[in-house]
């Protein structure tokens, strides 16, 4: 059952930036992390604005469309990957079409994406708060 | 040792007369000796029609032949044994056997024969009928030529291997192809492990060992090495000759499979951007908030009838741009018919980008769903003014865009975000790159939309 094991806490106060080109889908992004008591950065929609904001700022985690209006993301996965900053791919390529080395590792979740595998994915790969 | 003479019994004369090769015997002046009966059928004459003629009046033929058979008769008179190879004679049909002329060849030797003094005073001429072995030469020479004119179509390149699978020859076509020189081909260098690249060598291999076993191999496609190292799609037939070598067949296929890989990629792409649809429309139903079913219905469908509208202006524009001026009316169509008074809309004609009209269209919708349901269009003598106008600013033209409202019913600001607005904030920062400013003075709604044109 996805869901089943999802730990919301593991989320709670925790800054994720999203990068997405779909308005609207960055908008609903944007909705489910806030309400699971995440602070969103960005959403950035492109490459060059997702960087930018990566110079000032250091999430715990990233949401990482793959296509950005055409441009493709794994520059932005290249940099997170150096940084080792956790990250999840958001995208409607099958693995088999967006097998780049820089994005092994890191959870898919399809496009369109089901929110509970999202939050799911997410608390798998940010790293323990100091907190806890 | 055996006597030399013939036997007593043994006329010479009868011997020459009946020998099947067709003899003429001539004088020192050309007129004809004697004919024999082989000369007399194949020329159907008589030996009385054309004895004691001079030969070229018995037969007569073209200047330029007689010439050359003068020529080779003196030759034999002179003591020369000579022979003319597959020489075209002219045989006058008689009447009686239907006239006109019969074309035979034969190979002629003429012969020096002394007379009783021990000089030449004799020629003769024994002729051979070849015309059947020459008709048949003929007929092989048009069969392959018709072959070569095959080996050279234009599409097909023909390569010829030897046993050891070293190409030995090939057509003009191949070596277009390929690039390879005839030099090249000749030598012996290229052999097709050389032309295969290694990922192609397994395939490779099980065509060769199969054109081995069975005689035959492909079709099938594969790439092959060209002379600068590129690659090329080719498809490939294969059949062995017999001997131990093979000939391939192959048409460079590179167009078809670019637009297969082309139509691959395409395919990718068409189901990217459907899941990216879906994803819309998941995020747009998951956003808009309504108090019933019903209200749920109309406020989603209207969101989704908006995104549908301006895609297919983008459609109509072929993705490349869209007027300012259809966005605006689209989306304030469902209200103008009633309320032909109500709204004004004056503007200067502006293009923007598809990203900028698709979320234009949002806002738009956004602001005229509000305006019709509490806005001024939901009011008697509510007004509703669309002006825009382009700003030269430091970073180049922006778009001014504003929407006022007059003499609805009073307004107030939300109490709490609802998810228009939010999306009219956020389109105007994230889809058109710009800045809006939406106020709520109780003589109406006021919105400035603000962004670079590109």
């Amino acid at each position: 059952m996805p869901g089943a094991d999802i730990q919301p806490e593991a989320l709670q106060g925790r800054r994720v930036l999203i990068v997405e080109d779909e308005l609207l889908v960055a908008m609903e992004l944007e909705n489910l992390l806030q309400q699971s008591g995440c602070t969103v950065l960005g959403p950035a929609n492109s490459v060059a604005r997702a960087m930018a904001l990566l110079e000032r700022e250091r999430p715990d985690v990233v949401l990482l469309d793959l296509n950005l209006n055409g441009e493709a993301a794994n520059p932005v996965a290249a940099t997170l990957s150096r940084q080792g900053l956790p990250f999840v791919v958001v995208s409607g390529y099958s693995p088999a079409q967006s097998n780049a080395p820089e994005l092994a590792g890191a959870p898919r979740v399809g496009k369109p994406g089901d929110r509970h595998r999202l939050l799911h994915a997410l608390s798998l790969v940010v790293r323990p708060s100091r907190g806890n | 040792m055996m006597d030399s003479n013939p036997p007593s019994d043994l006329d010479f004369h009868s011997v020459f007369a009946k020998s099947p090769a067709p003899s003429l015997v001539l004088d020192r002046r050309l007129f004809i000796v004697y004919a024999n009966e082989a000369y007399l059928r194949t020329t159907m004459r008589s030996l009385t029609e054309i004895r004691d003629r001079y030969v070229f009046d018995a037969f007569p033929e073209s200047g330029e032949r007689t010439a050359r058979f003068k020529a080779a008769f003196e030759q034999a008179l002179a003591g020369d044994e000579n022979v003319m190879t597959a020489e075209p004679f002219a045989v006058p049909v008689p009447e009686s056997d239907g006239g006109g002329v019969r074309e035979i060849v034969w190979t002629c030797t003429q012969t020096p024969v002394p007379g009783r003094s021990g000089q030449v005073e004799f020629v003769l001429q024994n002729a051979l009928d070849v015309t059947a072995q020459v008709r048949a030469q003929q007929a092989q020479r048009q069969v392959e030529d018709r072959l070569r004119r095959v080996l050279e179509t234009d599409t097909v390149g023909i390569v010829f291997y030897d046993e050891t699978g070293a190409i030995i020859d090939a057509n003009d076509v191949f070596l277009r192809m390929s690039g390879y020189s005839r030099e090249q081909v000749r030598s012996g260098e290229l052999h097709w492990r050389k032309l295969t690249p290694p990922e192609w060598m397994d395939l490779a291999e099980a065509e060769m060992e199969k054109l081995h076993g069975t005689g035959r191999s492909g079709p099938y496609e594969k790439e092959m090495f060209l002379a600068g190292g590129e690659r090329v799609w080719m498809l490939i037939a294969g059949r062995s000759l017999g001997d131990g070598s093979m000939v391939k067949y192959c048409i460079d296929i590179g167009d078809r499979k670019r637009a297969e890989q082309e139509r691959e990629l395409l395919g990718r792409e068409l189901s990217h951007r459907v899941k990216n649809t879906l994803a819309v429309v998941q995020a747009l139903a998951s956003q808009t908030r309504a108090p019933s079913i019903e209200a749920f219905r109309e406020a989603f469908i209207g969101r989704l009838q908006a995104l549908s509208r301006a895609h297919s202006l983008l459609i109509d524009m072929q993705w490349k741009s869209l007027g300012l001026r259809a966005l605006v009316d689209q989306a304030i169509e469902a209200f103008r018919a009633d309320r032909p008074n109500t709204v004004e809309v004056d503007g200067p004609p502006v293009q923007v980008t598809p990203k900028q009209g698709l979320g234009l269209s949002l806002v738009l919708h956004e602001l005229g769903t509000n305006a019709a349901k509490y806005g001024a269009v939901s009011h008697r003598d509510g007004v509703l003014r669309i002006r825009w106008r382009v700003e030269e600013r430091d970073d180049g033209p922006w778009l001014v865009l504003e929407w006022l409202e007059r003499g609805g019913t009073a307004t107030e600001p939300p109490a709490e975000k609802g998810f228009g607005t939010r999306l009219i904030e956020r389109a105007c920062a994230y889809e058109l790159g710009g800045e809006v400013d939406i106020a709520w003075p109780p003589e109406g709604l006021t919105c400035t939309i603000a962004f670079p044109l590109d």
